[in-house]
């Protein structure tokens, strides 16, 4: 297939006449002549003009078609260099934050998506999809088609988002999509923060992957963190604010920042080395439980606005309080329950005991801690999925079958345990605790006292060897391999499990020396300092029933969860706050290695990205008729004619 | 400007007299023998016998004496009667000067030449052959007349010049130096040595003045692209490039010269190339040269 670049110009193909006009226009015309020696001259001549007539007109069509190609090559004509294939093909845009760099006044994403329509136009004969990589990956059509209006029609109404685009699950998506072999091309800006998790090595066999290059790699700096310490905010307890600047440009900077909450305020000048970041921090008491702000700003000017200031917003608590939940009998002292609740209590929480009932109701909203114990409501998984997307801290411990199939948070680890309850009315005795990482910080008060663990007898659930299921980490295993204490980070909460029973009758945990050491470990892991941004991501999900962006549009939520899609702070009911940032991701803007891009294919698709040019070859045909011309038409011709 | 047949004025007697007689100056210092040699009563000298020589005139003695064969050659001692020849056809009219006005030059030159020293001239002219040959002119009285007749002769038809050199020695009775001046385009140069042949037969002594104008005998390429015609309507009309025709017709031009000058050769005539735009006197004098030189 060929296009034009200017089409316009090909109107001027019509000059290709111009040739024979002027021939026609300028010819001499024949002067009559009586001339004695006809005879001789019409025998000398015989053949010679049919020979004549011939040269003159293969002449003519040597300039014409000299010209016509001349005439055509401004009209920057080019070769779809695909075009032959059936191969499907999948077009990934990458709609992340980063494309929104602007670079001699335009931005990157403007340039991909114009890349992306000229390769979709080339690509057109092949069954086509696009992707559009944003905070979800949307398609064109659920498999290849052979028409591309859809691709093309996407691709036209695409934006860039505020996003990291997730650009590997969009590239998952069009393989699946692909369903075989065929080309998959990733338009973007060579960020290597974005292409980070793509490996072409583990695509499908057959399929490819190449990388259009729609421009970028400017320096660039950010705000790229706030961050609270400790990470439960407390009323009247100091509050730490940590702001982290980076800087992705070739060479150090000093960048000035000012980090403000409330009415507190801090500016300092930051000396940033080249590719790494430094942190200015202010300290705060809040006075009061509800939601604190905060943002950093750093001055523009750079590539990517969007990363110049960053909102955070931190739930401050009340106090320390712990929700023990369970659908046992509270009261019995002998049961999970209390000795759970008195070990929470002597580690400084404020105990509040409910049911899974009232849990699913939110009663353990605003807790930093819920322990569940005996819990067999599966309405409460909502419940403690929110706590833990909060940040908050979950201590699950399992004595029976309800427990073990509680999963927030989508595949959780109580899976990992096995569903089977083996308690002790098989005549199986409680077993002892064997082992426990005692660098683990919720084993630290036992190095050198590992006696005081050892001692530590239970009944347990039987679970895999180590526990070592679904990303969790053990921390603490039985005498019989089952592990007994595991750890898992569920977005930004803390899940632990304690496979034990705490009640008295089941064992010697709760009766042990052990117990308010570990629930005093737990209750300084639920207020630890947490370098992590106090922000959610574009496009996350926040449980809420709506949320109001910057400019006050409410969003209504979907499922029971909003997804705010643009950085700044949006409020909810009941004076929440959400602050989304950018990505730190997307503060980065350095490109890909050679090697690594030449790996992701990208030589290859820079050379085969845009259609291949013709008029240097139509060029050339032109200097070849033309030379072709002066031979026929030439004193050569002439004298070999005469 | 078309490059056709002109419409020439004929060039009056008078004109062609003063040109033939500016022709002749140097080439008459008084009464002369006459350069029209042939068989005669007095003897002159020997010279090799070539084949086709009149046995009559071998020297028999010198052969029976030394067994060589010498002809005798003799010296005029009464007037040659002289025919001259003008080809009047269209073709003639072509050149620059005309060809037909510089033959009538060359022709009256020689006619005054001849009737100065005392020999009879005849005159005859056509296009397509010769219907008449007037009646015999003498002495130098009667060159204006000649130049007259010359200059009057009618032309400007088709014609066919080798009848023209066959009927005019085929109406004579006695033996003729008979020259004829003709472009011979259109000439087949063996029947031109059959007509010649015939009248060496007949005892006529005969040479041919080939006149063509300098554009026939070298085609000008700037002449470029050209509707051809025959002005005698032999040839259909054709177009033609004469850049790209030259080198072809030059060398078709000259075969035909060679071929006709072959042919006048093998019938004992003489052929002398004359063009157009060379001085008559220059021609003049290279024949006159030759042939005195051959005697």
């Amino acid at each position: 297939m060929i296009a034009l670049l200017l089409p316009a110009a090909a109107g001027l193909a019509i000059l290709a006449a111009a040739p024979v006009l002027i021939h026609w226009l300028t010819r001499r015309r024949a002067r009559p002549l009586a001339f004695p020696a006809a005879a001789l001259l019409a025998r000398a001549t015989a053949g010679l003009a049919r020979r004549n007539r011939l040269r003159e007109r293969l002449v003519l069509a040597l300039r014409a078609a000299a010209l016509l190609c001349a005439l055509l090559a401004a009209a920057g004509p080019l070769l779809a260099g695909w075009g032959a294939s059936a191969r499907p093909a999948a077009i990934v845009l990458d709609a992340s934050c980063s494309m929104r760099q602007v670079a001699e006044g335009s931005t990157a994403f403007a340039r991909g998506r114009a890349a992306a329509a000229r390769l979709a136009d080339s690509l057109a004969p092949r069954p086509l999809l696009a992707v559009v990589a944003g905070a979800v990956a949307t398609r064109s059509s659920a498999a290849p088609l052979s028409t591309p209006g859809p691709a093309q029609a996407l691709l036209a109404d695409a934006q860039p988002g505020y996003g990291d685009g997730d650009l590997p699950g969009a590239i998952a998506l069009a393989v699946r999509s692909l369903d075989g072999p065929g080309d998959v091309f990733v338009v973007g800006d060579g960020a290597r923060s974005a292409l980070a998790g793509v490996d072409a090595a583990r695509l499908p066999e057959g399929v490819a992957l190449h990388l259009v290059d729609a421009g970028g790699g400017a320096a660039n700096r950010g705000v790229v963190a706030i961050a609270a310490e400790p990470g439960l905010a407390i009323a009247g307890r100091p509050l730490l604010l940590r702001a982290r600047v980076a800087n992705y440009g070739p060479q150090a900077e000093r960048i000035p920042v000012r980090l403000g909450c409330g009415a507190q305020s801090r500016s300092a000048e930051l000396e940033v080395p080249a590719g790494g970041s430094a942190a200015i921090e202010l300290t705060v008491i809040p006075t009061d439980a509800g939601w604190l702000t905060a943002s950093a700003e750093i001055p523009g000017g750079d590539a990517l606005a969007e990363d110049d200031r960053r909102d955070a917003a931190v739930q401050v608590l009340p106090g320390l309080t712990a929700a023990v939940a369970g659908d046992g009998a509270r009261g019995d002292p002998a049961g999970a329950l209390r000795p759970l609740a008195a070990g929470l209590e002597a580690a400084g929480f404020a105990v509040a005991l409910t049911d899974g009932t009232a849990l699913a109701g939110g009663a353990g909203q605003g807790a930093a801690l819920i322990a569940t114990a005996g819990l067999r409501d599966a309405a409460a998984e909502a419940a403690l999925a929110a706590h833990l997307a909060g940040g908050g801290a979950w201590l699950q411990v399992v004595v029976g079958d309800g427990d073990a199939a509680l999963r927030p948070g989508g595949a959780a680890p109580p899976a990992a345990l096995g569903a089977r309850l083996d308690l002790a009315a098989d005549g199986h005795p409680p077993v002892a605790l064997a082992r426990a990482r005692l660098e683990h910080p919720l084993f630290e008060p036992f190095a050198g006292r590992e006696a005081l663990l050892a001692e530590v007898t239970a009944l347990r659930l039987r679970a895999t060897p180590d526990g070592a299921a679904a990303g969790a980490e053990a921390l603490a295993g039985w005498a019989d391999g089952n592990v007994a204490v595991a750890e898992r980070r569920i977005g930004a909460g803390r899940w632990l499990l304690l496979n034990a029973s705490t009640a008295g009758a089941d064992g010697s945990l709760a009766r042990s020396e052990a117990w308010p050491l570990l629930c005093g470990r737990i209750a300084a892991l639920c207020a630890a300092p947490r370098d992590e941004d106090a922000a959610a991501a574009p496009g996350a999900p926040v449980a809420a029933a709506w949320l109001a962006d910057p400019a006050g549009m409410r969003a209504e939520a979907v499922d029971g969860r909003v997804r705010p899609d643009r950085p700044g702070l949006w409020r909810g009911d009941a004076g929440r706050v959400v602050a989304v940032a950018v990505p730190a991701g997307e503060s980065d803007l350095r490109r890909l290695d050679g090697a690594r891009a030449v790996a992701l294919g990208a030589d290859e698709a820079l050379a085969r990205a845009e259609r291949r040019p013709l008029w240097p070859w139509l060029l050339a045909a032109a200097a070849l008729l033309l030379g072709v011309e002066l031979a026929v038409a030439g004193p050569l011709a002439r004298r070999s004619g005469a | 400007m078309p490059l056709t047949l002109r419409e020439v004025p004929r060039l009056p007697a008078a004109a062609v007299e003063l040109a033939a007689r500016r022709a002749l100056e140097g080439h008459r210092g008084g009464r002369h023998r006459s350069p029209f040699h042939g068989s005669a009563v007095e003897f002159s000298d020997h010279r090799a016998y070539l084949p086709g020589d009149d046995l009559r005139h071998l020297d028999w003695r010198i052969l029976a004496r030394r067994d060589q064969m010498l002809t005798r050659r003799y010296r005029e001692e009464r007037s040659l009667p002289l025919l001259l020849v003008l080809d009047t056809s269209a073709s003639m009219a072509f050149g620059e000067p005309a060809k037909a006005d510089h033959a009538r030059i060359v022709l009256a030159a020689l006619a005054i030449l001849a009737l100065e020293q005392g020999d009879e001239v005849r005159i005859a002219a056509g296009a397509d052959g010769i219907a008449a040959i007037a009646e015999p002119l003498c002495g130098s009285g009667a060159a204006a007349e000649a130049c007259r007749r010359l200059a009057d002769a009618p032309g400007g038809s088709a014609g066919d010049p080798v009848r023209v050199l066959a009927d005019g020695p085929r109406r004579l009775q006695r033996r003729h130096l008979v020259i004829a001046a003709s472009d011979l385009l259109d000439a087949d140069p063996a029947a031109l040595g059959r007509a010649l042949g015939a009248a060496h037969a007949r005892g006529h002594e005969c040479a041919v003045l080939q006149v063509l104008a300098c554009a026939e005998l070298s085609l000008p390429a700037a002449w470029g692209a050209c509707a051809v015609s025959d002005p005698e309507g032999r040839t259909a009309a054709f177009a033609c490039e004469a850049a790209d025709a030259k080198r072809a017709y030059d060398a078709a031009i000259a075969a035909h010269a060679e071929a006709c000058a072959r042919a006048c050769a093998a019938a004992c005539a003489d052929h002398r190339l004359a063009p157009s735009d060379e001085a008559p006197a220059a021609l003049l004098g290279r024949w006159l040269a030759a042939r005195r030189a051959r005697r």
